[in-house]
């Protein structure tokens, strides 16, 4: 019996010590918006890693960004290559967190500077620009003849709308793409948490598992001593 | 401490796998009614143990603890860890499926190490405080020899692995003195308190196995 009341002390000494001890780990996420990654860290009771120090690597290890995070724990930085982005977030006092944000997320993300962003800069109008390829095509199907200074013009008006186009489809993109990080990102966040997290609920649940097994075991055990 | 998923070649977890399955069936031969409880509750230990991080430096660790699993079970060690690697890799993540039999030859074969290593104490004698360093030095024994196996799982998986195992020895230097300490405290404590608990007590010149 005095075994028994040693290790449930000891079990019972752990099980309140694993709140605690997750209480204070810290956590981060990371993730890219156009050419920016957003870094975010947290402790899982809510406090925030204030002038926690931020390394970025590369897959070789090498340190490709450092800097520290402001008030709210968060920190951001322009992608500085496009492979696995090792990000460990040091708040101090030992705790430390680590993500990698895959080079395939960084890909899906907008280039830096758009080889059409020159041409396009002025003419920010979007619906403009579609009505006049509208216009343009149409009067291309029905006029055959032309003069060449028309056909001049019709080249090059149809070159800047479609231009046009392509740079309304990066601004949307863009856009689209802001509205939906910063729509998904608690849920990015809680997700996040979750997948880090081993419950308490978890652990007793394994540690029912194994006194299940040792129930089981025992019980043949001692069927097989009665038969004997 | 746990090996992830994808990152061993399929040979080197078959290999795992069949250790796991020779060293269980040798370990788990013969076990008696009393001792199922003593696996069951240092399985139990085990599983629990190693989701307690420390904050050590710039880092921290958690327990493994396979060193005083070794000390008190004994060769049935294996089977606890074994138990408590399946449920961590079901439960929690830790490790993954695939590479369970390789994480319970690591932390396994890391627990019956240090189990020989206690029972050097007997051909040692040092006075009053043999428990403390026998258990201090199977409490170390556990994690280098795990951090050795790691090693070479990583090393049998490709060459350009080295390093990694390399960096994964020295980042358990911290956990190897932690625990080193723990242990030997609890060896010293439950000799003095319980010393039937622990394994491989000599009693009236008879070695008993549990």
């Amino acid at each position: 019996m005095k075994k028994i009341h040693f290790f449930a002390t000891i079990l019972f000494i752990s099980f309140v010590f694993i709140p605690n001890t997750y209480a204070h780990k810290v956590q981060m996420f990371a993730y890219p918006e156009g050419d920016t990654v957003f870094v975010e860290g947290y402790f899982a009771d809510g406090k925030k890693p204030k002038k926690s120090e931020v390394m970025v690597f590369d897959n070789g290890g090498k340190v490709l960004f450092s800097g520290v995070t402001d008030d709210e724990g968060k920190l951001s930085f322009k992608i500085p290559q496009k492979t696995d982005l090792r990000i460990t977030l040091n708040a101090g006092m030992g705790h430390k967190a680590e993500y990698t944000l895959p080079a395939s997320e960084l890909n899906g993300s907008n280039p830096p500077n758009p080889p059409f962003s020159k041409g396009g800069e002025k003419k920010m109008a979007s619906d403009k620009g579609e009505e006049t390829k509208d216009v343009v095509n149409q009067g291309g199907d029905k006029n055959e003849a032309l003069s060449k200074a028309e056909l001049a013009e019709k080249g090059q008006v149809n070159h800047i709308s479609q231009l046009d186009e392509a740079q309304v489809q990066a601004i949307v993109e863009k856009a689209v793409e802001r509205a939906v990080g910063e729509a998904i990102k608690p849920l990015v966040r809680s997700f996040t948490e979750m997948t880090q997290k081993n419950s308490l609920t978890t652990i007793i649940g394994g540690i029912g598992y194994i006194l299940g097994l040792m129930g089981i075991a025992l019980y043949f055990k001692s069927r097989k001593g009665s038969q004997s | 401490m746990h090996i992830a998923d994808g990152i061993l070649s399929a040979p080197v977890l078959a290999a795992g796998f069949g250790g796991t399955a020779i060293l269980a069936a040798v370990t788990l031969r013969k076990m008696g009614h009393e001792e199922i409880p003593k696996v069951s509750v240092m399985s139990a230990v085990f599983f629990v143990v190693n989701l307690i991080h420390i904050p050590i430096g710039p880092t921290s660790i958690h327990f493994i603890m396979n060193g005083l699993v070794g000390v008190i079970l004994g060769k049935r060690a294996f089977s606890a860890i074994m138990l408590g690697v399946i449920l961590q890799a079901f439960l929690f993540g830790f490790g993954g499926v695939t590479v369970i039999g390789v994480n319970c030859v690591m932390l396994g074969g890391g627990a019956l190490i240090a189990y020989f290593i206690w029972q050097l104490r007997h051909r040692f004698p040092l006075g009053d405080r043999v428990e403390m360093i026998f258990g201090a030095l199977a409490g170390a024994a556990g994690i280098f020899v795990s951090g050795v196996i790691l090693a070479l799982a990583l090393f049998l998986t490709g060459e350009e692995f080295l390093a990694t195992a390399e960096y994964a020895l020295a980042a358990h230097v911290p956990a190897l003195i932690i625990e080193a300490i723990v242990v030997g405290a609890c060896a010293s404590f439950l000799k003095k308190t319980k010393p039937d608990l622990l394994s491989g007590q000599v009693q009236k010149g008879i070695l008993k196995t549990s």
